[in-house]
């Protein structure tokens, strides 16, 4: 029970090493700004438009306009604090 | 010690560019040469009052400047149909909420500096009903540079400490949905509550439910050549 307690521990250790080599390794090259309570890694590299899911424009391949304005209405039409009115 | 929730951004944090036309977009010369001049143009008119109240709220200048030039392109426009109004494009219910709900997503009391300035332009901000005081409130956001910066990041604040968790700090991508479109934009929140689970910003961007104008948002502020690379890695300003 007990070896199996370590292993567990061990276990959770090694992820935990890893996900925060990752995360240094991930901001290699990159500039760190420190402002006010922010931190701002910046990627020199200009960087390119890849897709995502929405393809090149700036539309999700899910993106559905009718639904969004059944959804939400036009967004000109979409009222932002006020959506949710009973909250307020 | 801060006494806000720590932010932590990648720029640019989703690889992607603002395109209005399909010739141009962000990252397209002449109209990033524009960008670049706009951000100027906002820091040497206003900065110094960003540079105030981003101390106060812990939130960077520009940071504050990309939802500036984003939001009303630092011209202090005139209320749209929704009330949005002025350089943050601030509405009297975004300010009459976040100020009055300040303790239920902030960890701390309202700074003194703003309370004091909410008290002495609204006297009864703390007292009266939204409708009470909404033609005080607009006139101030329309009229009022320091009022209206002010109220921006008062409400940036709140809605990063409602998408903070231990594990990420406050979430940028999120405050900038509920931002533009509301806090309780059900990308972002289950009715009131806040959908605080860690979400990328490609995901948020993807997720079909998110409006177009919060899309584009997204690009235009955390986007390839969106204003907080030029900002921050173009070192604009």
């Amino acid at each position: 029970m007990k070896k199996k307690l370590l292993i567990g521990v061990g276990l959770i250790a090694l992820g935990g090493i890893s996900y925060l080599a990752y995360l240094k390794i991930s901001d290699l090259g990159k500039e760190i700004i420190k402002e006010d309570n922010f931190t701002i890694k910046v990627d020199p590299k200009s960087g390119t438009d890849v897709p995502t899911k929405s393809g090149t424009d700036n539309q999700n391949e899910y993106y559905d306009e009718e639904l969004d304005n059944a959804l939400f209405g036009d967004y000109s039409e979409q009222p932002s604090w006020g959506a949710y009115g009973e909250y307020i | 010690m801060a006494k806000y929730s720590s932010v932590t951004i990648n720029v640019p944090d989703i690889k992607k560019v603002y395109s209005y036309t399909s010739t141009q977009n962000f990252s397209t010369p002449s109209v990033k040469s524009g960008n670049v001049k706009l951000v100027q143009n906002i820091n040497s008119k206003y900065g110094s009052i960003f540079s105030y109240w981003g101390g106060i709220f812990e939130i960077p200048k520009g940071i504050l400047i990309g939802f500036c030039a984003t939001e009303s392109a630092g011209t202090m426009a005139s209320p749209n149909r929704y009330k949005a109004t002025g350089l943050m494009q601030v509405t009297p219910s975004a300010i009459y909420e976040c100020s009055n709900k300040w303790r239920s997503e902030v960890n701390s009391d309202l700074p003194i500096e703003a309370l004091n300035l909410l008290k002495q332009k609204v006297p009864n901000i703390f007292k009266g009903s939204l409708s009470s005081v909404q033609s005080t409130l607009l006139n101030l956001l329309q009229n009022d540079a320091n009022f209206n910066i002010m109220s921006g990041t008062l409400v940036l604040r709140w809605l990063l400490e409602r998408f903070s968790t231990l594990l990420t700090g406050g979430q940028l991508n999120k405050a900038i949905i509920g931002y533009n479109s509301g806090a309780y934009n059900k990308t972002i929140s289950n009715g009131t509550k806040a959908n605080k689970f860690p979400t990328d910003t490609t995901s948020l961007y993807d997720n079909p439910k998110l409006n177009k104008e919060s899309r584009n948002y997204l690009l235009k502020t955390l986007g390839i050549d969106g204003f907080y690379s030029i900002i921050y890695k173009d070192k604009t300003i």
